[in-house]
């Protein structure tokens, strides 16, 4: 299995001498599989420099997973060239959206439309199939098993498990752990905490024992209390929850788009030093790095 | 004619339908669209409405709103417990449902069922809506009361939202046949008879039926579902949950905690005595010391 971040900014693209060492486009994650199917997780600004290496692979099957509906996580998705090109297919997988009661299909026929992009969904090349999915409704490309988790975001966000001949990782998306709304004194306390416990753990499950974690470390603990509610993990959250799921390799990632390369790493460098993890190798996800096993 | 068609309907099928049958397939379809269409009590939508205008609202606050209103209630449950979500347990309360779906998505679902106005929530006199939900809430705060101090449960949010629920069927009659339902209730109250009994003899099928088979077709869990059906018919072998719902209706029919449209009584049925071990004498004695949760629960749908 080979996966490559194309992308590993949270929030908006932040080009600039300040983030060109990590990267500045937004999340994208591009895996091909023992069998060479193409799995893309994410479809931030990260996929266009990502669909410029797939020319000579066409014509080709793409496998877009989205997390989630934020800009910061489609906002690539019309530039995606693959999609205008006659022969290919492209399936587009994720959430049902609760509030508007949209399914996936929608992200791109909204952002479609002629006056904010000048092709029209029809005028797409490529056979676009779209697919909807429910919590733990796992979908098999080739060898390889994908499973959408629901994590918690402000909008329906799903993790995604991806499992190939015994190789495996977990992608968050954007997951704050869930936290007790009730103060300790009030009587709701323990029962609220006991739901949050079973839920954290539903997800510790569903991550339990693979290989590599990309997760969600927007904010440092010091910068939590501010941001909370907003949906987003922090180094010292993804780094617990790496550690109860026994996973081998943790890549932090979502990096805040103020952070330049330089913050980035001193706080990553006091995170880590602050206590032995037993997780194999922690790092930061860095712009076109590439893990191969 | 609509709600003609839709009560004679269900007296065809309480008599001759098989449960399987298009017609009450088409029965379940009206009685789901006329609650999609039921707009929230006005108090929730006003309280609902200047909470979200602060973007940093309290969680605590929102769910305390929505779990004082029955539609919001039904309809949270109802979609976190959709196949859309797939989850692999039943969400039995609004808290649980802001552990699944979060604080944003609960709060956008919130706000866009409270802007819900096509259809007015119809209210009678002899069952004004305002005093059903005192009754609702009375008998959910009774009820999670009961299950702490005599079933020792220690999560009871399951049971303040089964007696916020149990007399949902209540609110579909008054909404599909205001007048004839109307009847029914002023006959109860001068005859001092049995409420559900006459719903059946005159509509079909009692209050506890309709809203179990509105709760059903919704896939809301199923010992809600049953407790909303049985609650009316509890003999010694009914769950904890029937048997304390349907004791905590008649503490807070007996405590005039808004108004059921049923008939009060003097005692607990010997069943409900065997099983929570306390007298509803007892019960009205100990709730009178919570004068100021059932004040609080008067201020809520007083506005």
């Amino acid at each position: 299995m080979i996966v490559r971040f194309r992308g590993v900014r949270g929030s908006i693209p932040s080009p600039g001498p300040a983030t060109v060492r990590y990267g500045g486009n937004t999340t994208c994650i591009e895996i091909w599989t023992d069998d060479g199917e193409l799995i893309i997780l994410d479809a931030g600004t990260g996929i266009f420099p990502l669909s410029q290496t797939l020319f000579d692979k066409f014509p080709l099957h793409a496998h877009i997973f989205n997390t989630h509906s934020h800009w910061d996580h489609i906002q690539g998705l019309p530039f995606f060239i693959p999609l205008f090109v006659p022969n290919n297919k492209v399936t587009i997988y994720g959430a049902y959206d609760p509030i508007t009661q949209n399914g996936i299909r929608e992200i791109l026929t909204e952002q479609l439309q002629y006056r904010f992009f000048p092709i029209r969904e029809c005028e797409l090349n490529a056979q676009i199939d779209y697919r909807s999915l429910r919590q733990g409704e796992s979908v098999q490309i080739g060898n390889t098993t994908v499973t959408p988790v629901l994590m918690n975001h402000p909008v329906t966000n799903f993790g995604y498990r991806i499992d190939c001949n015994g190789k495996s990782l977990f992608f968050t998306g954007d997951h704050e752990p869930c936290y007790n709304i009730y103060d300790s004194k009030d009587d709701e306390f323990s029962m609220y905490q006991a739901l949050i416990d079973e839920r954290n753990q539903g997800i510790i499950d569903e991550i339990q024992g693979v290989d590599l974690l990309i997760a969600d470390s927007s904010y440092t603990s010091a910068e939590y209390p501010a941001k909370k509610g907003w949906g987003h993990g922090t180094f010292d959250s993804c780094l617990e929850m790496a550690e109860q799921a026994g996973v081998k390799q943790l890549f932090h990632t979502h990096h805040e788009p103020t952070r330049s390369d330089d913050e980035l790493e001193a706080i990553f460098k006091e995170v880590i030093a602050k206590r032995k993890y037993d997780i194999s190798e922690i790092d930061l996800a860095r712009e076109g790095n590439t893990i191969e096993w | 004619m609509f709600y003609g068609t839709v009560l004679a309907s269900f007296k065809v099928m309480k008599k001759t339908l098989p449960a399987d049958s298009p017609e009450q397939e088409s029965i379940h379809q009206r009685v789901c669209g006329v609650v999609d269409s039921m707009p929230p009590f006005p108090q929730s939508v006003m309280r609902l409405m200047e909470m979200t205008k602060d973007v940093n609202c309290s969680p605590k606050d929102l769910v305390s709103i929505i779990e004082h209103d029955p539609v919001m209630t039904m309809k949270i449950l109802k979609l976190v417990n959709s196949a859309f979500f797939g989850l692999s347990r039943d969400v039995v309360s609004i808290q649980h449902a802001l552990v699944f779906l979060g604080m944003n998505t609960v709060k956008n679902l919130a706000v866009s069922i409270a802007s819900i106005d096509s259809l007015p929530q119809k209210s009678i006199p002899e069952l004004p809506m305002e005093s059903f939900l005192t009754h609702s809430l009375g008998t959910a705060f009774i009820a999670q009361r009961l299950a702490k101090d005599c079933i020792q449960l220690k999560d009871v949010s399951e049971y303040f939202i089964a007696g916020l629920l149990h007399g949902f069927g209540k609110m579909l009659f008054v909404q599909l046949e205001p007048q004839r339902y109307g009847k029914v209730l002023q006959h109860v109250k001068e005859n001092r008879s049995s409420l559900p009994q006459l719903e059946l003899e005159e509509i079909g099928m009692n209050y506890g039926e309709v809203g179990a088979m509105l709760a059903e077709s919704w896939q809301l869990p199923s010992s809600l579902v049953d407790c909303i059906r049985m609650h009316l018919f509890c003999d010694a072998k009914s769950s904890d949950m029937s048997i304390t719902i349907a004791a905590a209706s008649m503490v807070a029919t007996a405590m005039e905690l808004g108004e059921s449209g049923e008939t009060g009584v003097d005692e607990f049925p010997d069943y409900v005595h065997q099983r929570l071990g306390v007298k509803l004498e007892a019960v009205i004695e100990q709730f009178h010391d919570l004068s100021d949760e059932v004040q609080q629960i008067q201020s809520m749908v007083g506005g």
